[in-house]
């Protein structure tokens, strides 16, 4: 069955390369706006191997990180901490709430008035972009966790360090893992259009726009499969991490 | 000193009056059942002797400390954490005390001596059927060798096969450990069959929440043939009579 699943996902991925190729060939025969599936394979090849790309996916990896990473250094300890301390939780609940409704991309000018034109805006724009997610998932699986580990707990003595220890982390793993996942895709989104627009010398977001500017359509569509192979490799990544550490589920 | 000592004991929550003027005590060594309907405070007075929580007036005496009092709450399963493996959920409570790994592997031993294991320790709770899973929790109130045993509906949804296996466990555990067993139960056969002293509590909180204070001097040991004598009769009558059935 699982094998059968594995060959259904292969036919739609073939299914998908076929229909670009016949769209190519049918309707945009002419058209310089979309290339081959070969064309785009071909170049993606020649970028990673002889071009810049692999520079450009490392500048864009290291903002990535440092701004997903800063966001998780931040997020899980407050989350936990507004998750303990309800009252906490709802004093803040507002304000959370507001941050978390505004668009990333709409405090554009803000981080380049904070942090100037460069890498570090980008870096903050993505901690801001995932911090408020990270926090709310975290403090949702403080609440979500069962009364009765806890009484438990309680029965045997555990000191309120060991109910947090014992079970409040463990509980509330399903649900970070969701903010982390959540977070994971809006990062990738946020670097890329900064990239795109905040200037950078390097990153597949400058990268995708100057090929663009340039006409270089196989460029940009052989970026855009990339950026969205990373994607789907940190997604696969976060779910095999999720399914291996909570086993339980 | 008694094992547990309830003096006039009070408890409401917000406005519902669980237990009203509830006085009573159990000797120690003594295996005693708690029976009543829903809402009768069965487990409110686990809870009390466990110190979970206090009653609003009167005094709840135990001879023991919280480490040497075992609690085996009615929803088994959901305090089961599924995150740790069966070797990590029974040794839990020795976690908490702050046992080194020696003596925890120690006191495995001591158990497994006691009464036979037999579940896969390296598993996880979920891999387990609900009989074993039953058995894991009683194993865990049993790892600290407690002083006093409260088990709160310990056979509930569990098949003849598994609840014989697990009251035998319980009586061995009673006779080895010469410990002090309180029981919740809703049948009166378990009751009377594995205990020696039965408390029928009312739901009827305008009066004494205690209706029953029973003796039995039934024969040990006890099998199901002594169902069919006149003294497991009488017996079994007056409780259902103070339950409020016939």
């Amino acid at each position: 069955m699982l094998k059968q699943t594995k060959y259904l996902g292969l036919i739609g991925f073939i299914a998908f390369i076929v229909i670009w190729w016949l769209l190519k060939v049918l309707i945009f025969k002419h058209s310089i706006f979309l290339s081959t599936p070969q064309e785009t394979f071909v170049r993606l090849y020649e970028l990673l191997v002889k071009g810049s790309l692999l520079k450009d996916f490392n500048g864009t990896m290291t903002k990535f990180i440092s701004g997903f990473g800063l966001a998780v250094l931040i997020g899980v300890p407050t989350g936990y901490l507004l998750g303990i301390n309800k009252k906490l939780y709802l004093a803040s609940e507002l304000v959370l709430d507001f941050f978390r409704s505004i668009p990333v991309t709409t405090l554009f000018p803000l981080f380049i008035l904070f942090y100037g034109i460069g890498s570090e805006a980008i870096i903050a724009m993505i901690t801001v972009a995932c911090v408020f997610v990270i926090i709310l998932n975290t403090a949702y699986g403080v609440f979500y966790v069962k009364e009765s580990y806890i009484s438990y707990l309680k029965t045997i003595g555990a000191s309120k360090i060991q109910i947090f220890r014992h079970v409040i982390f463990h509980s509330s793993l399903p649900f970070l893992f969701v903010g982390l996942r959540t977070s994971v895709s809006f990062a990738l989104i946020v670097v890329i259009v900064a990239e795109m627009f905040i200037g950078s010398n390097t990153g597949l977001g400058r990268r995708v726009y100057e090929a663009h500017e340039t006409y270089l359509v196989p460029d940009v569509y052989a970026i855009i499969l990339f950026v969205g192979i990373i994607g789907f490799v940190l997604n696969k990544i976060f779910l095999m991490l999720e399914k291996r550490i909570i086993h339980w589920k | 000193m008694n094992a547990v000592e309830f003096i006039s004991v009070n408890k409401s929550f917000n406005t519902l009056k669980v237990l009203n003027s509830l006085s009573f005590s159990i000797q120690e060594g003594e295996i005693v059942a708690f029976l009543g309907a829903n809402g009768s405070g069965k487990s409110t007075i686990f809870n009390l002797i466990n110190g979970v929580i206090k009653p609003n007036s009167g005094e709840v005496k135990t001879k023991y400390q919280k480490e040497e009092i075992a609690f085996l709450q009615q929803n088994y399963r959901d305090t089961l954490l599924p995150w740790k493996s069966n070797y990590q959920n029974l040794t839990l409570p020795l976690t908490i005390q702050g046992l080194n790994k020696v003596d925890i592997q120690s006191a495995i031993e001591e158990l497994n001596d006691a009464i036979d294991l037999n579940l896969d320790l390296k598993a996880y709770p979920y891999q387990l059927s609900g009989g074993q899973q039953q058995k894991l929790a009683i194993f865990r109130s049993l790892i600290t060798k407690p002083k006093i045993l409260c088990l709160d509906e310990p056979f509930s949804a569990l098949d003849f096969k598994i609840r014989k296996e697990i009251s035998e466990m319980i009586l061995k555990y009673w006779e080895k450990e010469k410990a002090t067993v309180c029981l919740i139960t809703h049948d009166i056969d378990e009751a009377l069959l594995l205990t020696n002293r039965i408390f029928v509590l009312s739901n009827a909180k305008e009066k004494n929440s205690l209706v029953l204070d029973k003796c039995l001097s039934l024969p040990q040991p006890r099998n199901t043939l002594l169902m069919a004598t006149s003294e497991y009769n009488l017996a079994k009558k007056e409780v259902l009579n103070c339950l409020g059935y016939e």
